[in-house]
């Protein structure tokens, strides 16, 4: 494996990966450093409870009494939506495997060298799979800063970790569903928004039907990516492997359809 | 390598886009061979095909039917090992805007596996072109030179070309031509698409011509020349008619609207001059004929395609 296209992809796309990953750890500074202190956040809870419970539990906010702790409240004000701003990055980088530059007209040169089409999509899924996690790196570093420099709160660092890691499959499953999207219709545009349909549609579904449990819709919940990251419970609970896995295997599956159908199909013009 | 064996030959190569209700035919049964060494010139209006058949034979676009060789190999099924012995340079070329030219250079040498640049560089400088700047800030031409660069920077067996002068300068055009003798007395083979008949003219061995998505000829382009004429248009400072050029060797078609005279001629020029000197001449302009003219005056308007010739030859 050469890695040219590995390479060539970290070094032109770190400066936006610190650049996001800049943003989400400033949300993360600012969600710890901020964080009320631990009378505040009892009060907080005894607010939360008043509201109806379909809400709270919409909201990520799942036990009330866990709420009023440290980990709770940062789960219910990071975690809870975190995932979301990280898939949004993910679905940038997955519009960069294959659509951008097939749409640009830069894939003709790119697949006149002797570079399998598949190894193009592989190297690049990983370098992005790579700036994903140099995002979550940094997001983590922000929010054990905003702990370090706040010595009311104790939280374990490794929790910490946890509920970064959580993020991390989730948002791999968004880069690997954007690629097979972009795949499937080339076009830069119309995988944008088709994948924008796919995770706004996720997190609605996840969102609805968290709040109105025993019923069909709260069935379909299990096929939204979001009801497997659980980002309200992972700080107190820790990381819940099978859905970890499950995440991890479903982007697998997606990353594998996507070099499948680009390896088969014309180049676009 | 067999030096015999042809760079490319295609066999029934067939691409139709769309879908079955309404299929848009692009290329229809191409036979097409290619041989060591040559400069062979695919020439045809735009929308014939050209660029279907050279997607195709890098396996950038998959043949509805029929199949394409390089090299002796498919040129599907060996698309990797094939282009490490092939140059391409697209019709319609894009690079990396936000790269450097020696970025895109080192880009692709890297993924070629093949880290000296040194020739690239003296490339870049017979064309006069400054890898330094970004490629946004290249002009079109300057663009097209840096694709030439990456085309012909590892010394390809095979050069496909996709209208490469398209949008260069006089001069650079020129430089390319040079390059191109320089390759072919090398050895190695250059496949040239083109809608520039003076192009292909001027470079070129032999010549296929592509109409509506078929290979209407092969022929060597001295034959071409030698079916060539030119359209005259000469403008006067009076009133003029057709009989003033009347039976001068050469002159056809010809054509009187105000103070001007519009003919077909072939020949030299001289006894065209002496006809026309007793009147005072303000201007002379001299028109290459279009791929379609020519192609009807080599064949007449009866040409048949080689898919036809084949269909009787089976009948």
């Amino acid at each position: 494996m050469t890695g040219a296209v590995f390479m060539h992809t970290l070094r032109h796309n770190w400066r936006a990966m610190l650049f996001w990953g800049s943003g989400i750890s400033l949300i993360a500074f600012l969600q710890t450093a901020l964080l009320p202190n631990v009378d505040m956040l009892q009060q907080i809870a005894n607010l939360l409870s008043t509201l109806p419970p379909a809400l709270v539990r919409a909201l990520g906010g799942g036990d009330l009494t866990a709420l009023a702790t440290p980990e709770g409240f940062l789960s219910f004000r990071y975690f809870g939506f975190i995932l979301i701003v990280f898939a949004v990055y993910a679905l940038i980088l997955g519009l960069n495997v294959t659509a951008a530059e097939e749409e640009q007209g830069m894939m003709d040169v790119l697949l006149s060298l002797p570079l399998a089409r598949w190894r193009l999509v592989v190297e690049k899924l990983l370098a992005y799979a790579l700036l994903i996690i140099a995002v979550g790196a940094l997001s983590f570093v922000g929010l054990w800063l905003g702990v370090a420099l706040t010595p009311a709160l104790a939280i374990d660092p490794m929790k910490l970790l946890r509920g970064t890691v959580n993020i991390l499959p989730g948002a791999l499953l968004m880069l690997a569903a954007t690629t097979l999207i972009a795949a499937l219709v080339r076009r830069r545009g119309t995988a944008a928004a088709l994948a924008t349909i796919f995770l706004v549609g996720s997190y609605f579904l996840d969102f609805m039907g968290r709040a109105v449990s025993g019923t069909f819709l709260n069935t379909l919940t299990a096929l939204s990516f979001f009801t497997y990251y659980d980002g309200g419970n992972v700080m107190q609970h820790g990381l819940v492997w099978g859905n970890m896995l499950l995440l991890l295997a479903v982007t697998v599956a997606l990353a594998g359809a996507a070099v499948w159908v680009f390896q088969r199909r014309d180049i676009g013009v | 390598m067999n030096r015999a064996a042809p760079v490319i030959q295609t066999e029934n190569l067939t691409k139709v886009y769309g879908n079955h209700q309404t299929p848009k035919p692009a290329l229809h049964r191409l036979n097409l061979t290619v041989n060591p060494g040559e400069i062979f010139g695919y020439l045809g209006p735009n929308g014939a095909g050209k660029t279907t058949t050279i997607r195709l034979l890098l396996d950038l676009i998959r043949p509805t039917e029929g199949s394409a060789r390089i090299f002796g190999q498919d040129a599907r099924a060996s698309s990797v090992e094939l282009h490490r012995r092939v140059g391409f340079f697209p019709g319609e070329l894009s690079l990396w805007k936000n790269l450097r030219g020696i970025e895109v250079v080192n880009y692709v040498s890297r993924v070629r596996r093949n880290l000296d640049t040194a020739y690239a560089r003296q490339l870049a400088e017979r064309l006069l072109l400054d890898l330094s700047l970004r490629v946004r800030s290249y002009s079109s031409g300057n663009r097209r030179k840096l694709g030439l660069v990456i085309a012909l920077m590892h010394k390809p067996d095979l050069l496909i070309l996709d209208e490469p002068t398209n949008g260069l300068d006089p001069l650079i055009q020129q430089t390319f031509y040079a390059l191109a003798r320089e390759i072919r007395g090398e050895g190695r083979t250059i496949f040239l698409s083109s809608h520039i008949l003076s192009e292909v003219q001027a470079i070129c061995d032999r010549v296929g011509i592509l109409r509506g998505g078929e290979l209407k000829a092969v022929e060597r382009v001295d034959a071409l020349t030698h079916a060539d004429f030119r359209w005259v248009t000469l403008r006067f400072r009076e009133s003029v008619t057709p009989e003033l050029v009347a039976g001068v060797t050469g002159v056809s078609d010809v054509s009187a609207e105000d103070n001007a005279l519009r003919l077909r001629y072939s020949g030299d020029f001289d006894p065209l001059l002496r006809a026309i000197s007793s009147q005072y001449v303000r201007d002379i302009h001299v028109q290459e004929p279009t791929l379609e003219e020519i192609f009807l005056t080599f064949y007449g308007s009866n040409a048949r395609t080689q898919a036809e010739l084949s269909r009787e030859a089976k009948s």
